[in-house]
C-alpha cells in the first residue's frame, strides 16, 4: 500500500490539518482520528487505527505525542505508520517494525511528512519543501501544494485523498474533502478545493444562520464573482 | 437541498445512510453512523456541529427520539432544520421543520426513514420509500443507493446535484465497511454508483461482506 501525507501546523492562525493520497481506494475515517482543539492522530501503512473512536477519546483527554500513540497502538502496531501532532504543532510518529524499510518519516518546524510502501524518500522531500517555503499562506492551500508535490514526486497510482483543516475555534473540520476510488485523486481534490476554499466560511456560517443569503449572494458580498 | 435514505437492518443491526446534495461535500457536513451505536443526519441547513452533539448523545446511549428532542431544544433554528435518528435498537425519530426549504418532507418506514428538501415534488420522497421497501432482500448498501437513485430519477434536486455519499456500519466492527464520498461532481449519484460497482467487483472479500446482510 503506497501512502503519502504530510501534518501542518499554522502558528499565526493556530489551525493544524492532514492531506494524505492512498492506494487505498477510502476509508479515511477508519484512519484519522481528531479533536479540533486538542490534536489530530493518523495512520497509514497496511492497518488502519485499531479504534478511531477511543484515539479521538484519548485526544479529548489530553493525551498527545508519544504517550498518546503508545496508548493508541495495539493490536496491528508493527504494520502500521501513525503520526501525531497537538494543538500547538507538536509531533511525534511511531512506525511499525514490518514497514520499517518501506517507510520514511522527516519533520520540519511545523510539520511532519510520511511516506510508506512504493513512495521515496524523496517525495518526503518534497511534501516538506512547499511547507517550509510557503508559510504565509493558508494552512488549507498550503498542504494541498504538499500533496500535489509530493504526489508528482513519487509517481505512484493513488486511488484516494482528502484534506481536513482544524480550528481550535470550530468543534468540526472546517476544511474536509474527500476524493474515493478515482483514477486521479489528488487533481480531483485540488478541483473540490478550489471550488470549496471560499466558501467553508460561508457553510460554517450557514449551519449556526440559516436565514443568511443563499452562497452566489454571499459571495458577491466577499467581492468575489463567480459563475457556478 | 438534500435527499437521504437511513435505515437498520433488523437482521444483522448494520446502519447506513445514503444521501445526495446541491449542496458539496455532503459527506462531511450531513451524517454520523456510529456502527452498533446510531446514524443520525442533520439537513436542510446542514449544522456539523448538531451532528456531533446528536451522536455524542447516542453513544451516551440516548434513544432516537431523546436524541431528536436534545438536538430541537438546543438548536436556534428549530424549524429550520430536517434531522432523522436511528438508534441501535431500531427507534426512529425525524422532523421537518415548517421553515424547511419546499418541497420538503419525511417518512418514517419499517426501520428506515426518507427525508427530503428542496427536492422537485413528493414524488421524490415517494420514490425513495416505494424502492427502500421494494429492495427487501437485497444488501442493505445496495436497497440504500437504489433509494437515492430513484429520488434523483424522480426529479431530484430542484437545483440539481453535487455531492453524494454512501455509508454503513456493522455493529461489530468501529470502522465503517461502506465509507463512499462523492464531494463535488456533476453527477454524484451516478459517480457513486460508479465506485461501488467498481470496488464490488475488484475486491470480492469486501463484496461477500456487504452482501451479507
Amino acid at each position: 500500500m503506497t501512502d503519502i501525507c504530510i501534518l501542518g501546523y499554522c502558528p499565526a492562525t493556530k489551525q493544524f490539518g492532514v492531506a494524505a493520497a492512498s492506494a487505498a481506494i477510502g476509508g479515511s475515517g477508519a484512519r484519522l482520528a481528531a479533536c479540533a482543539w486538542r490534536g489530530i492522530v493518523y495512520s497509514q501503512g497496511a492497518a488502519a487505527l485499531p479504534s478511531p473512536r477511543r484515539a479521538a477519546r484519548l485526544l479529548e483527554d489530553g493525551w498527545r505525542g508519544k504517550a498518546l500513540l503508545d496508548a493508541i497502538d495495539t493490536g496491528d502496531a508493527a504494520r502500521r505508520l501513525v503520526l501525531t501532532m497537538d494543538a500547538q504543532g507538536r509531533v511525534a510518529d511511531s512506525v511499525g517494525a514490518e514497514i520499517q524499510k518501506s517507510s520514511y518519516v522527516r519533520r520540519s518546524a511545523g510539520a511532519i511528512a510520511a511516506s510508506s510502501g512504493h513512495a521515496s524518500a524523496a517525495a518526503v522531500a518534497a511534501l516538506l519543501e512547499h511547507f517550509d517555503s510557503q508559510a504565509a499562506e493558508p494552512l488549507a492551500e498550503r498542504l494541498m501544494r504538499c500533496i500535489e508535490q509530493g504526489g508528482q514526486a513519487c509517481q505512484a497510482d493513488f486511488n484516494s485523498a482528502f484534506l481536513r483543516v482544524y480550528d481550535p475555534a470550530i468543534e468540526y473540520a472546517y476544511t474536509d474533502v474527500t476524493v474515493d476510488c478515482h483514477q486521479a485523486p489528488v487533481s480531483e481534490l485540488r478541483k473540490a478545493h478550489d471550488w470549496l476554499s471560499p466558501l467553508y466560511a460561508y457553510y460554517a456560517l450557514r449551519g449556526q444562520d440559516p436565514t443568511i443569503e443563499r452562497y452566489p449572494q454571499w459571495l458577491a458580498k466577499q467581492g468575489i464573482a463567480r459563475s457556478n | 437541498m438534500t435527499f437521504t435514505v437511513m435505515a437498520r437492518c433488523e437482521r444483522s443491526g448494520r446502519l447506513g445512510m445514503c444521501t445526495t446534495s446541491f449542496s458539496p461535500i455532503a459527506g462531511s457536513r450531513v451524517p454520523a453512523i456510529i456502527p452498533g451505536v446510531g446514524a443520525l443526519a442533520v439537513m436542510s441547513f446542514a449544522a456539523p456541529a448538531m451532528v456531533m452533539f446528536g451522536g455524542r448523545r447516542l453513544l451516551d446511549g440516548r434513544d432516537a427520539g431523546d436524541v431528536l428532542d436534545e438536538l430541537r431544544a438546543n438548536d436556534p433554528y428549530p424549524e429550520h432544520r430536517q434531522i432523522g435518528v436511528i438508534d441501535a435498537r431500531g427507534n426512529l425519530a425525524a422532523n421537518t421543520g415548517a421553515a424547511a426549504v419546499p418541497y420538503a418532507e419525511h417518512r418514517c418506514g419499517d426501520q428506515f426513514i426518507v427525508l427530503g428538501n428542496v427536492v422537485a415534488s413528493s414524488a421524490v420522497i415517494a420514490a425513495m420509500y416505494e424502492t427502500f421497501e421494494a429492495t427487501a432482500g437485497e444488501p442493505l448498501a445496495q436497497r440504500l443507493l437504489r433509494g437515492i437513485e430513484a429520488g434523483r430519477d424522480a426529479g431530484g434536486q430542484l437545483d440539481g446535484q453535487r455531492s453524494a455519499f454512501l455509508k454503513l456500519g456493522m455493529p461489530q466492527q468501529e470502522a465503517l465497511l461502506v465509507d463512499f464520498r462523492v464531494d463535488y461532481h456533476q453527477e454524484p449519484v451516478g459517480a457513486l454508483r460508479g465506485i461501488f460497482d467498481r470496488v464490488l467487483e475488484a475486491d470480492p472479500q469486501w463484496a461477500r461482506e456487504v452482501r451479507a446482510a
